[in-house]
């Protein structure tokens, strides 16, 4: 009987072009406008604009100038003086400014009193790209100006470790004079320089960088729209005791809970559905289904869907209407999914935000998807997820039956 | 014709004994009692809050009594709903609208626990006996009023209950429709359906019923056939009839009251004709001094309804 009332909630849906596109066009819209932007913005493709000041106009600066406007994560214009980099920054010309102070320390010391020689200026809106510029700049610096990072080593030696004699200082600054020369000279890449093999950066799970990214989003999204599309579904169920449905239900074998184990029933089927068509896409892009951990998948989805069914409809059933269980749901759903994770990666957010996090199934999903996808190493951390989310899920359900009884039977 | 129903085992399609509900502070139901002889029509009657849709819901099983019984067809009320032997047309289109006629009936009828191997032969034979085998693929939202009246009823009782309980199941239909869902119901009869019929339009539902039982305040008023009811309540000489400037307030439908008139449904009031109420020239005058102005007035020869506003009016005099 359950699947009967399922089967015709399968029914109504396939007729019912505008629930279609909310449940499975929609999501995969969304999915690929994310995927586009968090992608870009976590990989080579971002780029900066600046605005370059340079104050100190001597040679090193000029020369740290130079490399700037040659490093391909930024989109460097330059500025006539600090005060014009600012009013850019401030008027949203430009995501950052760096200035080269005049009366900085020179480019060339490691330490010391007086300020620093760069300065970076950030809009408080976009403070994320003061750390990227200052990053950048860093990473520039000791690449195209190797010889002025070591000329500044080397006072720093000679000041604070082991006293040089003046032949070694002579030495040490003929060599140096030399690197600057060529350095000055060379206008190969930056990375070809000293320090660039410093730090290098690399994925953690060799390989995976194609799929992980598109299926971060892939489960962000899923969780945000498996939740959505349960709601109107779940605020239906105050249209069963208006029509009388609930009195002709009541009245035979079936019973009440019949039609709500078939909405939940419903709900769970198309949530995997829904899951399924996302990560499909997601799949595509990253270049095949990865079969291996296919079934893990397979757990998450069902339980993200158990536990949107479960949810849904407890919310629905405290609700005192389908009007009022529908605003209430989207709240609850939108809340959840920004503080879930489903808007903005939570590692982006404040410690507390992010344990807050923990109470949303969206978290859970995020969080199972990515353990799922990692296969076998990947087993405690989704089966915990799993655990998690159908538990709530089936709580959730079980409240839901118990309420939506008391309110139709008196 | 839709085959035969399922056998009735007992005589009673309903056995309602001593039925009582206090629901918060107020008595929906007292010590009713009321039998539904397989294949009678038995109607409803009362005005709003008199305690059908309570009694209804009693044996339908949503509204748990605290004291007294319900029997359907020989077997407690728990039993036989479990057994499929009760359907329920609820006042409001219990249907899916994005689903054809077909769907929303192949659900109903494995809710009410046919297997799913009967139900495809028992959808063909209902859908002719309400004349809608054309329709059976349509999307319940493309049908008219009158035809999702006849699905609603399908829906209630394709799987051959002993008892069907119909609750105000005609409103908002045209008479041609009325008659035809009437004539469908007299089809039931004969197959030894027992139906229990709430309904507002009792001067149309009254025609080859077999009893009225009259509610009020959760009791039952009384309970006889048509002409015994008419002999004994209807005013012998006929009704005055008013039919109001606008939609009643509380203060005017208490006025109303007090002056002796019952509610015939919206602006439509009614109250015994005859030297105690005054001729309607007298009635007009009366109601205008009270702050009611009327739209029309007249007379009609006395009705079923009337008799049973009769009889609710005697009661809450005794009352008093």
């Amino acid at each position: 009987m359950r699947w009967a009332v399922c089967r015709a909630q399968m029914l109504a849906l396939a007729g019912d072009a505008g629930a279609l596109a909310m449940s499975f066009v929609l999501p995969v819209v969304v999915f690929l406008v994310f995927a586009a932007i968090f992608a870009s913005a976590s990989g080579d493709e971002l780029r900066l604009s600046v605005a370059l000041a340079d104050e100190a106009a001597t040679p090193l600066s000029r020369r740290l100038a130079d490399a700037l406007t040659r490093e391909p994560t930024l989109a460097v214009t330059s500025a006539a003086s600090a005060a014009a980099a600012e009013a850019r920054v401030a008027r949203g010309d430009a995501d950052a400014a760096i200035v080269l102070r005049r009366d900085g320390r020179r480019l060339d010391t490691l330490a010391g009193d007086g300020p620093s020689p760069v300065q970076v200026l950030t809009h408080p809106t976009r403070a994320v790209a003061g750390g990227i510029v200052a990053g950048a700049v860093q990473r520039v610096y000791f690449a195209a100006l190797p010889d002025a990072a070591l000329r500044g080593a080397v006072a720093l030696v000679d000041e604070v470790v082991v006293p040089l004699s003046e032949d070694q200082k002579r030495e040490a600054a003929a060599a140096l004079d030399a690197m600057a020369a060529e350095a000055a000279a060379d206008a190969s890449p930056l990375d070809a320089a000293a320090f660039s093999s410093l730090v290098e950066t690399a994925t953690a799970a060799a390989g995976a960088a194609a799929t992980s990214v598109p299926a971060y989003y892939a489960a962000a999204v899923a969780a945000l729209f498996v939740l959505l599309a349960a709601v109107p579904v779940a605020a239906a169920l105050h249209d069963l005791v208006a029509s009388g449905a609930a009195d002709r239900a009541l009245a035979g074998p079936a019973g009440l809970v019949t039609l709500v184990d078939g909405r939940g029933l419903f709900l769970v089927v198309q949530g995997v559905m829904q899951a399924a068509v996302i990560f499909t896409v997601s799949w595509a892009r990253a270049g095949g289904v990865p079969w291996a951990t296919l079934g893990a998948w397979g757990l998450i989805a069902v339980a993200l869907a158990t536990a949107a069914a479960g949810l849904s409809m407890l919310l629905a059933a405290v609700c005192a209407s389908a009007r009022q269980a529908l605003t209430v749901s989207h709240v609850a759903i939108l809340v959840a999914s920004a503080v879930g994770g489903s808007m903005v990666p939570r590692f982006l957010m404040p410690g507390w935000l992010q344990d807050l996090g923990w109470l949303t199934p969206n978290a859970w999903a995020i969080d199972g998807f990515a353990a799922a996808s990692r296969g076998a190493s990947g087993w405690p951390e989704t089966a915990t997820a799993a655990a998690v989310l159908a538990g709530a899920g089936l709580a959730a359900w079980a409240a839901a039956r118990r309420l939506v009884l008391r309110r139709v039977v008196l | 014709m839709l085959a035969e129903p399922g056998p009735a085992t007992s005589s009673l399609a309903l056995e309602v004994r001593h039925a009582s509900r206090l629901l918060g502070n107020r008595q929906v139901l007292q010590r009713v009692s009321l039998d539904v002889p397989s294949g009678a029509l038995v109607v409803l009657a009362g005005p709003n809050g008199a305690g059908k849709s309570s009694l209804l819901r009693a044996i339908g099983g949503r509204l748990v009594l605290d004291a007294g019984t319900v029997a359907i067809d020989g077997s407690d009320g728990a039993t036989a709903r479990r057994r499929g032997r009760l359907g329920v047309v609820p006042q409001d289109i219990a249907l899916d609208v994005h689903l054809t006629v077909r769907e929303n009936l192949r659900l109903w009828a494995r809710l009410a626990g046919m297997p799913a191997g009967a139900v495809d032969d028992r959808l063909d034979e209902g859908l002719a006996w309400a004349g809608l085998v054309d329709r059976a693929r349509s999307r319940v939202e493309t049908l008219s009023g009158g035809m999702r009246r006849r699905v609603n009823l399908l829906a209630g009782l394709l799987h051959r209950p002993a008892l069907l309980l119909l609750d105000e199941p005609t409103v908002g239909l045209d008479r041609d429709s009325r008659r035809q869902f009437h004539a469908l119901l007299a089809d039931l009869r004969r197959q030894g359906v027992g139906v229990l019929l709430a309904t507002h339009e009792l001067d149309e539902a009254a025609d080859g019923c077999d009893a009225v039982a009259i509610m009020d305040a959760g009791e039952i008023v009384a309970c006889d056939a048509v002409a015994p009811l008419l002999a004994a309540y209807a005013p012998p000489e006929g009704e005055v009839v008013v039919v109001l400037a606008t939609e009643p307030d509380a203060l005017v439908a208490a006025r109303l009251l007090d002056d002796g008139f019952v509610t015939l449904g919206g602006r439509e009031w009614a109250c015994a004709a005859g030297a105690a109420s005054g001729d309607p020239q007298t009635i007009a005058q009366r109601l205008a001094e009270r702050g009611v102005s009327l739209d029309e007035i007249r007379w009609r020869r006395a009705t079923l309804q009337g008799a049973v506003a009769s009889a609710i009016r005697r009661r809450r005099e005794a009352r008093r």
